[in-house]
């Protein structure tokens, strides 16, 4: 026990991902004195999150209704893509899972027989989740196996800013201490290369044990002190503006979230409780802004809705994000369009492996390889699955996407769809973040079958599965008319 | 679809794939299998890891019927003797150390309070472990809330008893068992795929897959198709084995719900209880060791009278460079061999089958099927052999030319990568794809002496007050229920009695 353990953090970045990263830490552990230094300079974002929100939630002591209370969060049960591979397609991503177990053989096997027989049942009526979303219907799920809802799975739709003031306000009140100030310096130790203090725009010299870099694309410390570039994704992942409106909504609340394919981006709708936030994702050499604003702004009334704002996004990751007592989270890590994963989410699951990879003083090298490699894996397979969505889509047609079809896949990526295609198995990596039903959603969502089904499941008897999940459809359809409506359900819930 | 399989080999890989693909294949596939009687199976493969459970219940075994015919015995852990140095003890129990704490696991609280008085050794919070110490064992489901079945458990079985059970059952399922010894491989000239084997009765047997289970002489995949073989024996030099059963003193002796493993001069010796008789067997590496001195070694050893003739085994550790390729995939012995430390062989052959069966090919043999399954594979192999190694290299010992070797040997990044994480404050790099879980890794670390430079800082969130009430009250809870299990010898009388149990009897 040689090493002294850290007691001082500075935090640079006082968006939502450093407060993030303080909460987390100053939960896990209080002895430590943390200083968030830095604006806000966030735009304001709608987030739509996974169900690993839960356990980051549990480990924070944040209780759902005290927080979506406070936020206008709305349920999230899935994501409804729409126009998607090319006008008129539609599909529903549940976070839950389709169909009931069949021994051995995944349930997207007999999925892909049934089609093969020419039956036109969407894949989504086997999903609890989303027959509910499709239906504007929500209930949460049960633990009990027996019952149909614990094939439930669901997670939040929040407002960035309000998300952002509720940890402040419950996690970090008199705990921490704040600079609005902007870091204009850092200085390094010569000896060993580890950051030392920063230095404010109003001289104030701060030092720390240990640096987080939270500032975002600016990458004050990691990149800017430390010299880390940035792994870059734009060939496959070429979105770089998103352009959002907050729109007043009454009436139905969606359990989803939408995205919509356009000619030349996608567009995304996130429910909040009395708005709904529209994004269109987009590449600025492709589209111009006022091009932009009219699709994000098409069949809305003057007053229903704020002015567009844009934000700058990048595709890519840092070459290394943990580097000697230096760490990045959030777009000073890495970021790219999250079609199914917000950046938010990185960054929650990222503080989680960091905290239980905490260091001392000494940042061993051993952590550090570590955190980097699991952190690395996540995200070239999240990137992967993002990269996915594109390949079935057959109508983009600009130099962007012609240059896109011309730049070979990550090898990963390769494998996995070849493998899909063959008869639909699941190639899944060290640190999946989707497990392998959900994958195989995506691809059947994507009418990317594959060419052949599970040969085992021709030992199972077809007319007796069909009529099983005959009844299953039935049961989901008969349980979604019972579900109270999502604004209902919600109003009771926070009430 | 492919309807035409052949598996050459009946020993414990040939039958449990026989059995498995004629469980879940469809009707018209037709399963054959041939065997020699002229070439005997290996057989001491006799124990095994929690993961046998999932495939006998994937097959609709029944538990009690099946250790009732294969002698078998329940198994809590395996015992290490003389591992970190001459003298010490230690079990690698299937169960954890203790409760979480605040999320954070039980043994970075046990670090922090080690020193304390009311601190007991940290093998006192794990129950199979103190259940094995005492030869107790309760058959009881896994429940992850109650520390008194917080654990798993595996079985010791009579292998060939084992391969014949699942004959009979295959049988029954429609597999064809055909008696004759394999002389020649056909290849198509074109493809090299194999097209048919044929046997020294003449009788050629053609398929459009065959799975070589033939055991070391890796019939098909190598020296058919000739994939090569990747060595690791610089890292587990063991490379031969002495084999005996020997018979239970009286028939009162315990029978103990582990299997032991201890640490001799150039290797270690096992002992594996059944219910009739316990398998012994010395494995050494012949360069450090002759193979008259380890013979005389293990027959130092044993505890009771030999009752079969010692026999002798070599091989290599290793595997070959593809399990699967062309038409054939490798099952077994034949796609490489890691030592019974750890009872891992049994375990790869289920996690191959499984594998298979989930990327079973079509027709087309697309290679993305089988670059898949040799992926995995890899990574199967690889994490079982470092975990091997971690035995070996975490020792004190230097009592040997054996010892000093594996002492100072260099080790696989990735295991030495796990050390050090390890060694800075206690954290296990652990893998989804790992075949053991993080308290496996714990309990070997421990075990072998290592200690870690800190804890969880977490650890000292919480009232050290808080943290010795709440550590008393495990050790009780373990205390306890060891103390109220029935002992093992009980259980398998009441369960699952087969031969020893009713020679007993009739006595
Ligand atoms: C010393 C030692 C101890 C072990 N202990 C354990 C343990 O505790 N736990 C564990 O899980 N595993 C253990 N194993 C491994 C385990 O024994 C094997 O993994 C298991 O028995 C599988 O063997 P097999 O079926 O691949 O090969 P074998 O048992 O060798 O079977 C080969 C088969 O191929 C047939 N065959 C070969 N050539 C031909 C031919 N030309 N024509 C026709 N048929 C042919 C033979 O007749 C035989 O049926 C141990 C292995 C050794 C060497």
């Amino acid at each position: 026990m040689n090493n002294k353990e850290i007691n001082s953090i500075i935090i640079v970045g006082g968006g939502i991902t450093g407060v993030t990263v303080a909460s987390a830490i100053a939960k896990s552990l209080p002895q430590i004195k943390i200083t968030l230094i830095g604006k806000d300079n966030d735009k304001s974002e709608a987030l739509s999150m996974l169900p690993q929100i839960h356990e980051f939630h549990r480990q924070l002591g944040i209780d759902e209704k005290a927080l979506m209370r406070a936020t206008q969060a709305t349920f999230k049960l899935a994501t409804i893509y729409q126009d998607w591979n090319n006008l008129g397609h539609r599909y529903t991503q549940p976070l839950g899972p389709h169909g009931a177990a069949t021994e051995f053989v995944g349930f997207h096997h007999f999925a892909t027989k049934m089609h093969q027989l020419g039956d036109k049942t969407a894949y989504g009526e086997y999903a609890l989740s989303a027959v509910a979303a499709e239906n504007n219907k929500f209930a949460h799920p049960l633990n009990d196996p027996s019952s149909i809802f614990s094939t439930m799975a669901y997670s939040l739709h929040i407002d960035a800013t309000l998300y952002k003031q509720y940890l402040g306000n419950h996690l970090l009140q008199g705990n921490i201490n704040f600079y609005t100030e902007n870091v204009i310096d850092v200085c390094l130790d010569e000896n060993n290369g580890f950051i030392k203090s920063v230095t404010l725009e109003n001289g104030k010299n701060l030092k720390a044990d240990l640096f987080i870099d939270c500032s975002g694309k600016d990458a004050t410390l990691i990149e800017k002190a430390l010299g880390f570039s940035l792994e870059d994704w734009s060939c496959w992942l070429p979105a770089n503006r998103v352009l959002s409106v907050s729109i007043k909504s009454k009436g139905e609340v969606m359990p989803y979230t939408q995205v919509s394919g356009k000619t030349n981006g996608w567009l995304r709708q996130v429910p909040l409780l009395n708005t709904v936030e529209r994004e269109f994702v987009f590449n600025s050499e492709e589209v111009s802004i006022p091009e932009a604003t009219e699709i994000i702004t098409t069949g809305l009334s003057q007053t229903t809705f704020t002015e567009p704002s844009l934000r700058e996004i990048y595709s890519g990751q840092r070459k290394q994000h943990w580097h000697k007592n230096c760490i990045a989270f959030g777009s000073a890590a890495g970021e790219f369009e999250s079609l199914e994963v917000s950046n938010l989410q990185l960054t929650q699951k990222a503080v989680q492996r960091f905290i239980n990879l905490f260091p001392d003083q000494s940042c061993n090298q051993t952590l550090v390889n570590e955190y980097n490699r699991l952190t690395k894996l996540e995200l070239d397979n999240i990137r992967d699955n993002t990269i996915l969505h594109y390949l079935s889509v057959t109508k983009k047609d600009s130099t962007i996407w012609n240059q896109w079809r011309q730049h070979s896949l990550p090898e990963s990526l390769k494998h996995k769809v070849s493998l899909f295609n063959i008869h639909g198995q699941i190639a899944s990596y060290e640190h999946e973040t989707f497990y392998d039903g959900y994958q195989a959603s995506t691809f059947i969502g994507l009418n990317m079958w594959p060419d052949k089904y599970d040969p085992f499941l021709d030992s199972f008897d077809i007319e007796n599965l069909k009529q099983r999940f005959n009844y299953l459809r039935a049961a989901i359809r008969d349980t979604v008319t019972k579900m109270p409506s999502h604004r209902h359900y919600l109003e009771n819930f926070v009430h | 679809m492919i309807k035409n399989i052949v598996i050459v080999g009946g020993g414990t890989a040939g039958w449990m794939t026989a059995a498995a693909l004629s469980r879940h294949l469809p009707e018209q596939c037709n399963v054959r299998l041939i065997e020699s009687d002229q070439i005997a199976t290996v057989g001491v493969g006799e124990a095994t890891i929690p993961v046998i459970r999932t495939f006998n219940a994937g097959l609709g075994i029944d538990e009690q019927e099946f250790m009732r015919e294969t002698n078998a015995t329940f198994k809590l852990g395996i015992r290490f003797q003389n591992w970190g140095e001459i003298g010490e003890d230690y079990y690698h129990a299937f169960g954890y150390y203790g409760f979480p704490i605040n999320d954070v696991s039980f043994h970075h609280y046990w670090m922090k309070m080690q020193k304390h008085p009311d601190t007991a050794p940290i093998h006192e919070y794990n129950m199979p472990y103190m259940a094995s110490v005492y030869d107790k064992f309760e058959h009881k489901q896994f429940n992850n809330d109650s520390i008194d079945s917080r654990y798993f458990y595996a079985f010791q079985f009579d292998a060939t008893l084992y391969a014949q059970y699942l004959r009979k059952w295959s049988e029954a399922k429609g597999v064809t068992r055909i008696e004759g010894k394999v002389t020649q491989v056909s290849q198509n000239n074109d493809t090299g795929f194999i097209e048919s084997v044929t046997l020294e009765s003449g009788e050629c047997i053609e398929g459009e897959l065959f799975i070589d289970c033939s055991g070391f002489r890796a019939l098909l995949i190598e020296q058919t198709l000739k994939v090569g073989y990747k060595d690791w024996s610089h890292w587990l030099p063991v490379n031969r084995a002495w084999a005996v059963s020997t018979s239970y003193e009286n028939n009162n002796t315990p029978i103990p719900p582990y299997t032991r493993a201890r640490a001799l001069t150039a290797g270690w010796q096992w002992r594996i209880p059944l219910q009739n008789r316990t398998g012994d067997g010395n494995v050494f590496c012949e360069q450090f060791l002759s193979e008259d001195k380890a013979l005389d070694q293990l027959l130092e050893n044993i505890e009771g009278k030999p009752i079969n003739e010692p026999r002798l085994l070599k091989f290599n550790t290793g595997k070959r460079k593809k399990l699967w390729d062309k038409n054939c995939v490798a099952i077994g012995l034949s796609a490489g061999f890691l030592e019974p430390l750890e009872s891992t062989s049994i375990a790869l052959i289920q996690g191959a089958i499984l594998l298979f069966i989930k990327n079973f090919p079509n027709k087309d043999f697309a290679p993305a099927t089988e670059n898949e399954f040799n992926r995995r594979m890899d990574i199967k192999y690889e994490e079982s052999r470092n975990f091997l190694i971690l035995h070996y290299h975490m020792t004190r010992r230097n009592d040997s030319e054996f010892w000093d070797y594996c002492r100072t040997m260099k080790i696989p990044e990735e295991l030495q990568h796990r050390i050090n994480i390890f060694r800075h404050r206690g954290h296990i790099a652990h893998k989804d794809s790992d075949l053991f879980i993080e308290h496996s890794w714990l309990e070997v670390l421990f075990g072998q002496g290592e200690k870690p430079g800190s804890y969880d800082p977490r650890v000292d969130t919480v009232e050290p007050q808080e943290v010795r009430r709440l550590l008393a009250e495990m050790k009780m809870d373990v205390a306890r229920a060891a103390k109220a299990m029935p002992t093992h010898n009980e259980t398998l009388a009441r369960y699952c009695a087969g031969d020893l149990i009713s020679n007993r009897n009739s006595k």
